[in-house]
């Protein structure tokens, strides 16, 4: 009997800590997430125009220092390069077990020559989410719930990892809706 | 009434006196609302059955992020193929535009409105209320605009 009314007190728990996450999650994606990945997007953009898109009026001449990327890059002009790399990270955000798991594959792919002005963004910014982001997270979690006056006490059914893992597949969710966005802006409709 | 309930009442209460400017042919109707609603019956008018607008409509009651709301619109926008009228006469990309824009702008003021910040309790951050107003805002608009292409398609039926 004594079990039971433990086992009830702490479903009763972990659901208002769901909820509270629930909460904070959606504040967070749309104040945080969303605006990172145009952020993110549009950085990636900018790197990849080559010198001759930044001169207009001159199309047929190639721009002083203007060279091909070395190593063979090419320039994503279609989107495809980026919506297949954005494709691979939703199926990363859901298979992934861990943080690390995510880091590994990012700082894995930042290396390679063809992928380096998509990755070596998020690499960093997923380090500064580890930290920074994730706590925040925390802190609002724990203050919804009302347990602020006690940092120490243990969340029942969450953890950063979870935090940091549900993060990131929002903000996968809101790259590949955006970049689709944006391509359709650039097909000149 | 638990706070939460209180906040969703309030807010509503202050949507009633939004309807004239959400609906497009309301007294003061958003000038680009009335447009939007114009292109949603050319472009979406003729068709029949569930239609992505239909779905549109029914995620946005369904859903508790306006961004959900906005990728979907993003990503029909996006898409290739017969899902391409999203950007005819650019009807995607102004839809985006309008909750991004003058509904979003709307929404922070109306969360700043004394009947919401000084209630009793408040459960939510000033953030958290100019999301949720923007949401029900979001809501509202679409339905205005589903319902009108809906109502040009069943006059281009024939009524039936």
């Amino acid at each position: 009997m004594a079990d039971t009314v433990l086992r009830e007190a702490e479903l009763q728990q972990a659901a208002r800590e769901q909820a509270a996450w629930h909460r904070v999650k959606r504040r967070l994606s749309q104040v945080v997430l969303y605006p990172e990945a145009q952020r993110l997007l549009r950085a990636v953009e900018a790197e990849n125009q080559t010198p001759n898109e930044r001169r207009p009026d001159r199309p047929h001449e190639r721009a002083p220092g203007h060279r091909q990327p070395r190593g063979g890059r090419r320039e994503d002009r279609t989107g495809e390069r980026t919506a297949h790399q954005i494709s691979n990270l939703i199926n990363l955000a859901l298979a992934a077990q861990s943080p690390e798991d995510i880091a590994a594959y990012l700082d894995h792919q930042s290396r390679r020559d063809r992928l380096q002005e998509f990755y070596r963004p998020l690499v960093q910014m997923f380090q500064d989410w580890r930290t920074g982001l994730v706590t925040q997270a925390e802190q609002e979690v724990r203050a919804v719930l009302g347990t602020k006056e006690q940092p120490a006490k243990t969340l029942l059914s969450l953890s950063r990892s979870r935090f940091l893992l549900d993060l990131f597949l929002e903000f996968c969710q809101h790259l590949r809706a955006h970049h689709a966005y944006l391509i359709a802006t650039q097909g000149g409709h | 009434m638990s706070n939460e309930l209180l906040v969703q009442a309030t807010i509503r209460h202050l949507l009633r006196a939004e309807q004239e400017r959400l609906y497009p042919h309301g007294a003061k109707a958003m000038p680009e609302i009335k447009t939007l609603a114009e292109k949603a019956q050319r472009v979406f008018g003729h068709e029949k059955g569930h239609t992505s607008l239909q779905k549109l409509e029914g995620l946005a009651l369904r859903t508790d992020l306006v961004t959900d709301i906005l990728d979907f619109v993003k990503r029909q926008t996006g898409k290739k193929g017969s899902a391409e009228r999203w950007q005819t006469e650019r009807f995607g990309f102004e839809l985006v535009a309008l909750i991004e824009g003058p509904l979003q702008r709307r929404a922070e003021e109306l969360a700043k409105s004394p009947a919401l910040t000084q209630l009793p309790n408040q459960p939510y951050r000033p953030d958290e209320l100019r999301l949720l107003v923007w949401l029900e805002l979001t809501r509202t608009a679409i339905s205005h605009l589903v319902a009108h292409a809906r109502f040009a398609a069943a006059g281009q039926n024939g009524g039936r």
